[in-house]
């Protein structure tokens, strides 16, 4: 059991202790408080089961937050005055008992004995909340989840946990672009962020009525019909509590939500199509700037995938071209806006710009390896972006890119430059910089623009044209270690060495020894097979 | 005389709970979570709960301000007076849609209507008793539970049925089927109403092919699975072509909208979006067409009678307009009232519900679990167990059950004793459907091939409400029209604030013996031999001149 004891003097402290030490309970964490502001700010960590507080130096405001205290902890009164209004004053702030001092040892004794005992088979006020939203917590997962199979158990579950309604749909809230915001944060750090925004959802819920949790990293909020509330009221009065959610959560922590509403299902066995909906619209998100507040109602034609007969092919295969980008462009973001206002799942409008970009892959990208490969790398970022706005950003700079690609040959004309300078001059310490020099292009650019079309950069490259060159040279017998890394371009040939061990595996020598031995084994085993050969067409043709 | 053990310090705004009890019936009647258009007041189909808001507002300021020996008069959802009673005398007494039986149609009540003269208000709408779709779902399981009786041994278990129509009213029927561990093959022509019936998981399964519904059918029936298959199609042809290929079902009825041919019926080769078209602009044509398919629909019905099929007609009419489309033999097949309905009746049995006034459904389980430990009953039990895990509550929480006389006043009595205990909330009302024999006199329905000829006498719906008056339910209504239309029916309805009172304790055996015993007397009366030995069974005191 944790104490805490609020007490001015010493003396009087140091004799609390003795006596509770004496009482035989079970004292986990003894905590001393002098004054009434150290009183409260250790009683509301809500950490003690036992208070016993000197009630003279609770000044007329502290007997509110006093009476909060006694709510989840035992309080014992102490007081030098045999006031008959004071006692009042304890019974009315939910004390347990009050003491005259001097205290009678014994009584006292008893009292503490008496809190031990109930405090034993009372559970802690904190595991009793934590069991309750558990208990909460399973109780909406179970409408929400379709999972309802007896409405009488759903209605002995809602008596326990004290609501006399039950909920009629389903608002759920989603820290947008939470993935974005959390991409280089660890879990623990995602799970306080979800925290501190869910105890302002809760302190919105007990506000205005709903029945919050956290499900994952949503928060799910259970909207109960007032009595005698019209279909459209209800739509009206969602929509204005998750504006109201929306603010407060924005003012208070910080964080945007993205919220939506579902429609109305007053049985609990259908309440989870309304988390559904809600789901689904969260989803069309994807459409709109984020922190909107969506709701089923407005949307009657929520994935309508009649639409899908509707939809025509983006493009005819000839309007694909390069000078039609900016075209095909303005065509996707009017196909946007039409899936957008007839309800249309977002995923339809990613496979569409899939589709579309694998068309474009085929006319932009020369190998079959490299359409493929952009259109993995592209699919995947529309798959997962968040919203229109990320998408279009993102699609107009693939565009650019395939623009750029649209001088691709230049590019191509480009490097095929800088090939024939490092092929002319590979002997000689080339640096990218005479590269550049030598296309009119900056150090930057080129270092850019090879990488890309070569797949390498560019001092990898003249690494392997030399070391290419080196084997070659190496084989022919005719020169030493020094000639060659300084016909390729090293100075310093144990640098060369070092170098071509890296690239390699080996060192030069002990390459040129492997190289010599192989052919040398192979020549043999060739003679060999040529033997055979002869002694069985000799065995053939005596037959 | 013992006072009412809830006070009105309780949340109150009448003065007492016989009133509130009532104010509470009539606010939940056109709660947006029950009524279907509470803008203009209508509960359910067209019916309304009262002529007009101001009349609404009228209404619960002089309930609030009623005293308990004061009744309020209701004329057509308007109230006219409070008179000066007793305390045991009803709190509010209602007459609606009633006009002289010579000018009782529909023209000249849309006269009346428009004047603001009258209003129509359905059975439970004006009666204040509607609780939503529970009691659509126990009448369609009680119907199938009793052809289930009759004729498979008390299960449908490896039987299927062929029917028609997802609308409101065919939507209860795969669910009651399945309640009753049968098969069943439900045909429907508006794509949507399938889809909604899927989402909604009252259909298993969908599918636009007849072999393919047929196969699900079939491994169901061997494997003696319960299973809803809903089938995209028209109804006639589906029939027609079952027929031809000799896939004959245990059970074939039907409940499209057959009862209004131009605008809910769909003729054979109609699309849902055509039909919308062709009705409005060439009518003639498209009643052509609807005759002719109906005519093929109920052939193919007469079809499977002569296969061997159980085939009846679930209260659509269907039959009738099969017969004025030309088709003579259509009355063979016969009404489920007659069939199943009428013997259950007589044997006292007919919608009984009650209302938690607290709002809170554990009164409802409380009550509930009474039920389940103490009345030895299967079907109810089967029921009751049913309705808790799968009915959701509309409104106030409520609970319907097919009951007799005897298990009424058990259970009032005991839950009178559970209010007074403080066990419940809050008192709990007692009322009922208007369907059996002695509270609705509908010979196209509820009093259809009466055993005497006696369809069209209208004195005991009359006889009924007198006597509840005199034994003092809380609320009385007498009504005309119901759900077949105006000409058609003259009906009762009653409802008791059971309140924990000495005074409601006492007046519970007379009310319900006598409002279950008119319509046993009414039965006997018209030589049911088996409600004859039920009213005997019960004391009452018959008289045969």
């Amino acid at each position: 059991m944790n104490v805490l004891v609020a007490e001015k003097s010493d003396f009087q402290r140091n004799g609390l202790r003795w006596m509770l030490e004496q009482s035989g309970l079970a004292i986990e964490r003894f905590t001393e408080a002098a004054n009434a502001k150290d009183l409260f700010e250790q009683a509301f960590t809500g950490q003690h089961q036992l208070l016993l507080v000197d009630v003279d130096m609770l000044s007329h405001d502290d007997w509110k937050s006093m009476s909060e205290v006694a709510k989840t902890s035992v309080v014992i009164g102490i007081t030098e005055t045999k006031d008959f209004d004071l006692a009042i004053r304890c019974m009315e702030a939910g004390c347990y008992r009050l003491f005259v001092k001097p205290l009678a040892i014994q009584s006292f004794m008893e009292a503490l004995q008496q809190v031990g005992e109930t405090t034993a088979r009372r559970p802690h006020a904190k595991e009793g909340a934590a069991r309750r939203e558990a208990l909460k917590k399973e109780w909406v997962s179970t409408l929400i989840h379709g999972q309802v199979t007896n409405l009488r158990e759903v209605w002995n579950q809602a008596i326990q946990l004290g609501y006399d309604a039950l909920p009629s749909s389903v608002m759920v809230a989603r820290i947008s672009r939470l993935n974005e915001l959390m991409a280089n944060k660890s879990d623990a750090w995602r799970r306080q962020v979800l925290t501190q925004v869910f105890h302002t959802v809760q302190a919105f819920s007990q506000d205005t009525g709903m029945i919050a949790t956290l499900i994952q990293d949503e928060f799910v909020l259970l909207y109960t019909p007032k009595k005698g509330e019209q279909k459209h009221e209800l739509v009206e009065n969602m929509k204005k509590l998750g504006l109201r959610l929306h603010q407060e959560v924005k003012a208070q922590t910080g964080y945007v939500l993205n919220i939506a509403c579902g429609d109305e299902y007053k049985n609990p066995m259908l309440l989870y199509h309304s988390y559904e909906e809600a789901k689904r619209l969260l989803s069309l998100e994807f459409y709109f700037s984020s922190g909107r507040i969506c709701a089923y109602a407005d949307f009657p034609a929520l994935f309508n995938k009649e639409i899908i007969e509707e939809i025509e092919v983006p493009f005819d295969e000839e309007e694909i071209t390069r000078e039609n980008l900016a075209f095909l462009f303005g065509e996707l973001e009017k196909k946007l806006v039409r899936l957008k206002e007839g309800g249309v799942s977002p995923l339809y409008y990613k496979l569409t710009l899939m589709y579309v970009w694998l068309k474009m892959t085929k006319h932009f990208h020369y190998t079959e390896q490299e359409q493929f490969r952009s259109f993995l790398q592209k699919g995947e970022l529309f798959l997962n972006c968040e919203s229109a706005d990320d998408l279009l950003a993102k699609w107009k700079g693939f565009m650019e890119e395939l623009a750029e690609n649209a001088v691709f040959s230049t590019h191509h004309l480009m490097i095929d430059r800088v090939l024939d300078f490092i092929n002319a001059n590979f002997h000689q310490p080339i640096t990218l910089e005479q590269a550049a020099e030598h296309i009119n292009r900056s150090p930057y650019y080129l270092s850019h623009l090879f990488k890309k079309v070569m797949n390498m950069t560019f001092v990898e490259y003249i690494t392997h044209v030399r070391i290419k060159r080196a084997k070659e040279l190496l084989l022919m017998d005719e020169y030493t270690i020094s000639d060659i890394a300084a016909s390729i371009g090293y100075q310093d040939p144990n640098y060369f060495s070092r170098v071509f061990k890296a690239i390699c595996g080996v060192s030069p020598k002990k390459w040129k020894t492997q190289k010599k031995l192989e052919t040398t084994r192979m020549a043999r085993s060739g003679k060999g097979d040529v033997t055979t050969l002869q002694k069985v067409t000799t065995y053939h043709n005596s037959v | 005389m013992g006072k009412a053990v809830h006070s009105p310090a309780e949340g109150l705004r009448c003065k007492n709970w016989q009133t509130e009890g009532i104010l509470r019936l009539l606010q939940n009647t056109i709660d947006p979570d029950v009524a279907e258009d509470p803008d203009h007041l209508v509960v359910y189909g067209t019916g309304k709960a009262a002529r007009s808001k101001e009349a609404v507002a009228a209404i619960m300021q002089t309930l609030e301000r009623l005293d308990e020996d004061e009744t309020l008069l209701i004329q057509s959802g308007k109230p006219v007076a409070v008179f000066r009673t007793t305390e045991m005398a009803p709190r509010v007494i209602a007459v609606n849609s009633v006009v002289v039986p010579a000018y009782a149609n529909w023209k000249q009540f849309r006269q009346l209507e428009r004047k603001g003269l009258t209003m129509y208000g359905q059975s439970t709408a004006s009666a204040w008793s509607y609780i939503g779709t529970q009691g659509i779902l126990q009448g369609t399981y009680e119907t199938f539970h009793a052809v289930a009786r009759q004729h498979f041994q008390g299960t449908l278990a490896g039987k299927w049925v062929l029917t028609s129509g997802l609308g409101g009213m065919g939507s209860a029927q795969p669910t009651a089927i399945k309640m009753n561990q049968g098969i069943c093959l439900i045909v429907e022509v508006d794509r949507e109403k399938v889809a909604r019936s899927i989402k909604y998981n009252i259909c298993d399964v969908t599918t636009d092919h007849l072999e393919e519904a047929v196969r699900y059918v079939m491994d169901a029936k061997r494997t003696r699975t319960s299973l809803n298959v809903a089938l995209v199609g028209n109804a006639a042809d589906v029939y027609q072509e079952l027929l031809r290929r000799e896939i004959i079902p245990d059970v074939v009825t039907d409940q499209t909208s057959a009862h209004d041919l131009l605008n809910g019926y769909i003729p054979t080769e109609y699309t849902v979006e055509h039909a919308n078209l062709i009705r409005k602009q060439v009518p003639d044509m498209y009643l052509r067409d609807a005759k002719m398919t109906v005519v093929q629909h109920v052939k193919a019905m007469l079809g499977f009678l002569k296969k061997g099929s159980i085939v009846f007609d679930y209260g659509n009419n269907i039959r009738q307009q099969a017969f004025e489309s030309g088709l003579k033999e259509a009355f063979t097949i016969s009404n489920f009232v007659p069939l199943y309905i009428r013997e259950l009746q007589c044997e006292g049995l007919s919608p009984f519900r009650w209302i938690a006034l607290s709002g809170h459904p554990a009164d409802i389980y409380a009550i509930d679990q009474l039920l389940l430990k103490q009345l030895d009953n299967e079907r109810v039990k089967q029921w009751i167990e049913y309705a808790q895990a799968n009915i959701r509550f509309q409104g106030l929480p409520a609970r319907v059950c097919w009951m007799n006389a005897k298990e009424r006043i058990w259970l009032a009595e005991r839950v009178n004793a559970m209010v007074a205990e403080k066990v419940l909330r809050a008192p709990v009302v007692f009322t009922r459907d208007h369907m059996d024999a002695g509270s609705m006199a509908s010979p196209l329905r509820e009093t259809e091939g009466m055993k005497d000829g006696s369809d069209v006498i209208g004195d005991w719906p009359i006889l009924n409400t007198l006597l509840n008056t005199a034994n003092g339910a809380t609320m009385v209504s007498f009504h005309s029209g119901g759900g077949v239309g105006i000409g058609y029916s003259l009906h009762a309805g009653m409802s008791i604030v059971v309140d924990g009172s000495q005074r409601t304790a006492e007046k519970l055996p007379n009310l319900f013996l006598g409002d279950v015993g008119v319509s046993l007397v009414r039965y006997a009366d018209a030589g049911y031999e088996i409600a004859d030995k039920t009213a005997r069974e019960a004391g009452l005191k018959r008289i045969q001149p």
